[in-house]
């Protein structure tokens, strides 16, 4: 993503020949020169990216504690960048990464004079070339094999510098004012590896050369000023869609919402206006169901049986030498005649009387030379 | 444990404090949309129910209409009055006058009613014991006399016994039928 990279040192501006490049991203390159033909960004800032690293002797760096939250730390910092640096705070490139510690905030601030540097970005400005970013050089040496270790990196030149990282963050940085030992080195660092540009195999050195192989990964302490920042054309597309997602989402919203009202106003005329005939639908279902009631308990109470057919068919069926005693008729569940008296002949009248219903005798005596009986028949 | 220690502690606290925060509105929202659509559903579902109703709103009515006549030709059997009392006094000159006006002696026609006061319902029913004498031809005639009648009396039972030559002992249990109406003083 940052294209060529170029080292600063004290003899001037080195380009790293034969590195890995990474090639911006086609679709970056599509939104760069999108950009270009609308005429939203100068013609020389969309040129080939270049990363600058800045020798580690050339950069002020200081390490040091603040009792505040992270929240206020910019201002604090800004309070205190003039005592804390060399040279006139107005001037200088800086830039800063905090973590917190326990209840302190660690705070390691890296600056670098104005005039030091600004010729070398001016020149890669002019040969329209667009700056990607501005690093420590230390920060070049952070690849992907060794960001969650602990080891330490020692850059030689005036001043060695040997720089402690865990967990790809700079954790200790020391000057030294000889090239220490490996022994030295692994003492002053706590590290068990300790890399060294272009180390020989006897040296006990790792050599640093072989973190260079890897993309970069380093994107801390970029002290390049806003006015030099090549454009995040990946940020304008990420806020591009996401702007785009939050009004495509509220339009799907506003959509549902007025089809969810559509339907439901149009739902609840129609049933306001079908709601009298409902009224009336409830009222009718209630009258029907009130009468069928009452027509059933109505019809439960049955009828009579016709009294004068069953007296006129028993005066014509029992013989002429039968006498009745008493004639009692019962209507409950079903009709049932009780009859008792006396006649000379049982069987004629048993048999005379079946056509009224099922004929039941249920006692015969006889007194006073007369055949006494008691009868009951089912009517029908 | 790395990973983690890469990352400021505010700015992950923050970070997934915003996350939750974000997925519970985003549950609210869904469950208020939920809770919405159920409702339109629901008024929907009400709305089938009344149009279904209302398109059998005729067949209703002229069902209704048949059943209110039978209703009303059924209850025309019955007695109406303002009381149970007056329906009960009703029922007793009526029967005393077709026993009276058929030949039978009447002994006695008594009312044998539920309990006085109590519930005012509009139907109800009152059982009668009547005892009389008279002639078999006489008994023929009040029966004639009743079946011809406007009014229901179920007979529950009849008990004939001779008493002297040519008369007899005759009990009746009826039990007649009423409607409590306004219509009372036209019935009764």
């Amino acid at each position: 993503m940052r294209g060529t990279e170029v080292i600063i040192t004290d003899r001037g501006a080195i380009r790293l020949e034969g590195g890995p490049v990474a090639k911006p991203h086609p679709v970056e390159v599509m939104i760069a020169r999108l950009l270009d033909r609308v005429g939203l960004v100068p013609q020389q800032k969309s040129g080939p990216a270049v990363t600058v690293y800045i020798a580690e002797e050339l950069l002020f760096c200081k390490q040091f504690s603040l009792p505040v939250k992270t929240a206020g730390i910019k201002q604090a910092i800004g309070y205190q960048l003039e005592m804390l640096l060399p040279f006139p705070a107005g001037v200088c490139f800086s830039s800063y990464v905090t973590e917190r510690r326990n209840k302190e905030t660690v705070v390691t601030l890296y600056a670098v004079p104005e005039e030091v540097i600004a010729p070398h970005l001016w020149e890669l400005t002019e040969s329209g070339q667009s700056l990607a970013g501005l690093f420590p050089l230390g920060q070049r040496y952070l690849s992907r094999g060794q960001d969650k270790k602990k080891w330490a990196l020692l850059l030689p030149g005036v001043m060695a510098t040997l720089l402690t990282f865990a967990n790809g963050r700079l954790r200790r940085r020391v000057l030294c004012p000889s090239l220490p030992t490996i022994g030295e080195a692994m003492e002053l660092s706590g590290c068990e590896t300790v890399y060294l540009p272009q180390a020989s195999e006897e040296s006990g050195f790792a050599d640093a050369d072989t973190l260079l192989a890897g993309e970069p990964l380093g994107k801390s302490f970029n002290l390049l000023p806003a006015s030099y920042r090549r454009p995040d054309y990946f940020k304008f597309l990420i806020a591009g869609l996401a702007m785009l997602n939050v009004l495509l989402l509220l339009l799907l919203l506003g959509m549902k919402e007025y089809r969810f009202h559509a339907t439901s106003n149009r739902v609840e005329a129609e049933i306001v206006s079908l709601r009298p005939a409902m009224k009336k639908f409830s009222a009718l279902v209630g009258k029907e169901s009130k009468s069928r009631k009452e027509i059933a308990r109505l019809e439960e109470i049955g009828k009579n049986p016709n009294l004068l057919v069953l007296l006129a068919n028993l005066t014509d069926k029992l013989p002429p030498s039968a006498y009745l005693d008493q004639f009692r008729m019962e209507q409950k569940e079903a009709a049932i005649l009780y009859l008792d008296g006396y006649a000379d002949d049982m069987g004629e009248i048993s048999a005379g009387l079946q056509g009224l219903g099922e004929v039941r005798l249920k006692s015969t005596s006889r007194r006073n030379n007369k055949n006494y009986f008691q009868m009951e028949i089912n009517l029908p | 444990m790395e990973f983690v220690q890469r990352f400021d502690r505010r700015y992950l606290l923050g970070g997934i404090a915003a996350l939750l925060l974000l997925l519970n509105l985003g549950r609210l929202g869904l469950d208020y949309l939920d809770s919405r659509q159920a409702e339109l559903t629901d008024r929907m579902a009400m709305l089938t129910q009344y149009r279904e109703a209302v398109q059998r709103l005729p067949e209703l009515e002229d069902r209704v209409v048949l059943l209110s006549r039978r209703q009303q030709r059924l209850e025309s059997f019955l007695f109406q009055g303002e009381s149970e009392e007056k329906i009960a006094s009703a029922m007793q000159i009526m029967l005393q006058t077709e026993v009276s006006n058929a030949g039978l002696e009447p002994e006695f026609i008594q009312p044998v009613r539920a309990g006085e006061g109590g519930d005012r319902k509009e139907h109800g029913e009152i059982a009668i014991k009547i005892r009389m004498s008279g002639a078999l031809n006489d008994l023929g005639v009040f029966l004639h006399s009743r079946y011809a009648g406007k009014q229901f009396f179920r007979i529950e039972s009849l008990t004939i016994k001779p008493f002297k030559p040519g008369e007899l002992k005759i009990s009746m249990d009826v039990r007649g039928y009423y409607k409590i109406g306004r219509e009372a003083e036209k019935a009764i």
